[in-house]
């Protein structure tokens, strides 16, 4: 051993923790050829540090069972504490002085307890809940959520006589700054007075206003008040009988009962928990909390959000719901300006460019929703004037580069993000019925053009409930090939009488219309009238129900996707290829900084989407990344990448699962792991698709 | 920083909420696990005193101070339990019976790497066991040990040295 080798054997030491600095690799390199010592030494310490990586790894196989039985244990202490208070309850009941002396003092608090209760014996159940949620005149909540270990703050307060809403949200987010990804945090608020709705946010200090109609005020009051109720208690108006009661528990000087109810979410495979806590002497919610288990990751039960205040009939702060822009704030638009909303439909952004509006629905008894409906597109996508030009009543609508071509709707659950159901059901019968679009007229006011159209179902659908949700379908009309999806929000519309429709429609039309006389034709008896020949042209629905169903494809109940039957089979070389090409993508979009596009590509993987954020600002070597195998069967494919390097001294390869539909290729599932633990993940995967193509980049030298 | 989460959880324990105590351990009992399994240098011990750890934790909750620092302080917890083990063990040492009750409790397959191991110091030990078991960077790890990142690269490295010259005893390949 030369002199120089002590020096050289610490920078092999640092090469294996990949510490060692890039200007010393060259050195280190030059040294290991002329030295046979310390070849010999790297060789040696390679091999160790494999042997130390396979060791701890192992010790680290059993976590899981560790941490079990710590749980076990934990039970037989907490049963030991319980034991205990029985065991002096028995010496005091042993002796007959400390016996009558207990009863006496039992029997004391008894009568201390109904006195302080005015002498009645109020009793508490979840089924009170509803009612006490209805009666409040205010509802006040204090949120947070927990997702990915950040913590965002939300707060509720809801006024039922005046229809005030405030909503304060709050949460750590990541922006690219001079030196990476920086966090910061984000807080945004919205007001609503009733006919106002002020956004509010205040990172970028920016306040902007929409309207409500009349009627459609009344439609959000309705709404507010259910939603706020749904939050204080998930699933508080149709799923009440899901909780059963789990125990007591004491939160400061208050005993509560606390109920649980719990189901599966099958699309995202995560067990969702739902906690509240209820006094039964008072009927105060003292705490809700949901817990969720993403059984693909095997983290077990997670705290996912928490209500810790819940306050009927508290009063807000003074001012809470005055729609005034904070001092200093730029204004995107006032309160003249603001466009007309609806308030059972959130402004729709699709395609890239445009926005759907709808200032205005009615459902009509007989199941036909009419809708008015606009849309602003940026100045390269503004529709021709020709696209609103010779339409006529009761026929085909127009065009323009985003259409609410229909509707939908479902019945025996849907998955989250189609928003008309809230829980999945498993044992319901899942059906869809569609509801076709046509004409009615265009009103203009202000430099808007609004549609108004009836979407009719093929049977006639009367309901008892107030209101009615459906699925508005919105198509593009634009050149953009990317813009062949059709996306689907929820639209919940007042069900009128007779009536009242005249009413609501006269006293929307000057907000919509400069020309205030509603037309003949807009009688609710031609409506009923044009329903009836809409359900007796045949062709209608055929063509309609064709045009839906790739949408209808991805509601499909089985949460796995509809592989054979979504899109043909493509040779397994040209779909190791294009998988390649997707990941490749993802990669360059993480190594270039471009961090929507990255969490775009795992919009499918919610928490790895946050985990990349993470490290794109700590990834300098991401570019560089290949793609050593792929394994292919149908429309299933896995990526293996070559290692790389997440952070100091941490290395990785990158095992992604990618699925096929309607021949487009997107990550499901994104895992780091340690180029020793990907067996693992390639052995789940062909657990699934034992018949998987191989290609390796070597073969492919 | 404080951990909102630690800290919800941490009340609700407080409250006699049994199943929030479950979180924290889900949460750290990892990291106790491994600050126990490099300050003791074997996975039984380890499992022990994690344990024990986590049992104290439930019992003495309420003597946390500041419910948002639940993880540093069921660390310190853990760094005390061990101190006092360590400080048992080398009592008991002394007693020639005691190793070969050591020896015959090996239990992993690689006898020789686990024996390694558990002769380094422990101030190598610790950080090496940060480093493959939680595979922590280094700079966790010195925020972690409260030391700086080049002293926490040093151990490292001296971690190797020691465990070659360790596995290599005998061996007259390597000088």
């Amino acid at each position: 051993m030369n002199p120089d080798c002590r020096s050289i054997r610490d920078r092999i030491s640092n090469a294996i923790s990949d510490t060692l600095p890039e200007a010393d690799e060259r050195a280190l390199r030059e040294h290991l050829d002329g030295c046979a010592d310390c070849r010999r030494y790297a060789q040696s310490l390679a091999q160790e540090h494999a042997s130390l990586t396979e060791h701890f790894a192992q010790i680290d196989a059993e976590m899981a069972a560790r941490r079990s039985h710590v749980l076990r244990a934990l039970d037989d202490v907490w049963q030991s504490q319980q034991r205990n208070v029985f065991a002096i309850a028995r010496r005091i009941l042993s002796n007959p002085v400390t016996r009558i002396a207990a009863a006496i003092l039992i029997v004391a608090t008894v009568l201390a307890l109904w006195q302080m209760e005015g002498g009645t014996t109020a009793a508490y159940a979840l089924s009170d809940v509803p009612k006490l949620l209805k009666q409040a005149r205010t509802i006040h909540l204090r949120r947070r959520h927990f997702p990915n270990g950040q913590v965002v703050h939300l707060e509720d307060w809801w006024d039922s006589e005046s229809g005030g809403a405030y909503h304060y949200w709050e949460w750590p987010e990541y922006k690219q700054g001079p030196n990476g990804l920086q966090s910061m945090k984000a807080s945004f608020e919205t007001v609503k007075n009733g006919r106002f709705i002020m956004e509010v946010d205040h990172q970028n200090k920016t306040v902007r206003f929409e309207r409500l109609l009349p009627v459609e005020q009344k439609l959000q009051k309705h709404l507010m008040a259910k939603d706020v109720a749904s939050i204080a208690v998930p699933g508080v108006f149709q799923y009440l009988d899901r909780y059963t009661k789990i125990g007591t528990e004491r939160i400061e000087a208050e005993r509560y009962d606390v109920w649980r109810q719990e189901y599966r979410d099958v699309e995202a495979d995560i067990g969702i928990r739902f906690d509240v806590w209820l006094s039964r002497r008072t009927g105060e919610i003292g705490r809700t909390r949901r817990w969720e288990n993403w059984h693909k990751y095997g983290h077990g039960w997670q705290l996912a959000s928490e209500t810790d205040k819940i306050e009927l009939d508290a009063e807000p702060p003074a001012g809470l719901f005055a729609t005034e822009p904070p001092v200093g704030y730029t204004m995107e638009n006032t309160k003249d300006t603001a466009d007309i909303t609806g308030a059972g439909f959130r402004t729709c952004r699709y395609p890239e460019g445009c926005e759907m509006r709808v200032p205005f629905s009615l459902a009509l008894e007989e199941g036909s929703v009419l809708i008015c409906w606009n849309v602003v597109c940026t100045p390269s996508l503004a529709p021709a004037e020709a696209v609103y030009d010779n339409l006529t009543f009761g026929g085909p609508l127009p065009q323009p580069p985003a259409a609410l071509c229909g509707l939908m709707s479902i019945s025996g659950g849907n998955r989250g993000r189609y928003g008309s159901v809230a829980f999945w059901d498993e044992n319901a019968a899942f059906t869809i019925t569609h509801y076709v679009g046509r004409y009615l007229m265009q009103t203009r006011k202000a430099d808007r053009v609004y549609v108004w159209a009836l979407y009719t179902p093929q049977e006639m659908l009367s309901s008892e409930e107030p209101t009615k949700e459906t699925i508005a379908v919105i198509e593009p009309h634009v050149t953009d090939p990317n813009a062949t999806r059709i996306v689907t929000p929820p639209l919940t519309s007042w069900v009128v009488t007779r009536a009242r429709f005249a009413e609501y429609l006269t006293e929307a039309m000057p907000e919509l219309s400069e020309d205030l006389t509603l037309p003949d034709f807009m009688a609710y008896n031609s409506l009923l009238q044009l329903a009836g020949q809409v359900r007796n042209t045949p062709g209608l629905y055929e063509d309609f129900r064709a045009r839906m169903r790739p949408v209808e494809e991805g509601m499909s109940s089985d949460p796995r996707p509809a592989e054979a039957s979504t899109a043909e089979s493509i040779p397994p070389e040209m779909a190791s290829g294009q998988v390649k090409e997707v990941v490749h993508g993802l990669f360059a979009a993480m190594h270039e900084g471009r961090t929507g596009d990255a969490m775009e590509m795992l919009k499918n993987d919610r928490r790895m989407a946050s985990r990349v954020a993470g490290v794109m600002s700590r990834s300098t070597r991401l570019g560089n990344i290949r793609i050593e195998d792929t394994y292919v069967q149908d429309n299933a494919a896995l990526a293996v990448t070559s290692t790389f390097k997440i952070a100091e001294g941490q290395s990785r390869c990158a095992v992604i699962s990618l699925r096929r539909d309607r021949g487009t290729w997107s990550i499901q599932h994104f895992t780091w792991t340690t180029a020793e633990n990907h067996d693992q993940e390639i052995g789940r995967f062909l657990r699934d698709f034992p018949k998987a193509t191989h290609f390796s980049e070597e073969q492919e030298r | 920083m404080n951990d909102a989460v630690d800290d919800n959880a941490v009340q609700a324990c407080r409250q006699g909420d049994k199943a929030a105590y479950a979180t924290l351990v889900e949460r750290h009992y990892r990291h106790v696990f491994a600050l126990c399994l490099g300050m003791m240098g074997s996975v039984h011990d380890a499992e022990d005193l994690a344990q024990e750890v986590m049992l104290r934790g439930f019992t003495n909750i309420r003597k946390l101070s500041d419910a948002g620092r639940f993880e540093p302080w069921i660390l310190k917890v853990a760094r005390n339990l061990c101190l006092d083990a360590l400080r048992r063990r080398k009592r008991l040492k002394a007693r020639a019976a005691e190793r070969a009750v050591e020896q015959a409790r090996e239990p992993h397959g690689n006898h020789d790497l686990e024996r390694a191991i558990r002769r380094l110091p422990m101030e190598l030990r610790v950080p090496l066991a940060m480093y493959y078991f939680e595979q922590k960077n280094a700079e966790t790890i010195a925020t972690m040990l409260n030391i700086s990142h080049s002293l926490v690269c040093q151990r490292l490295r001296t971690a190797r040295h020691e465990l070659h010259a360790l596995l290599t005893e005998g061996d007259h390949d390597e000088p």
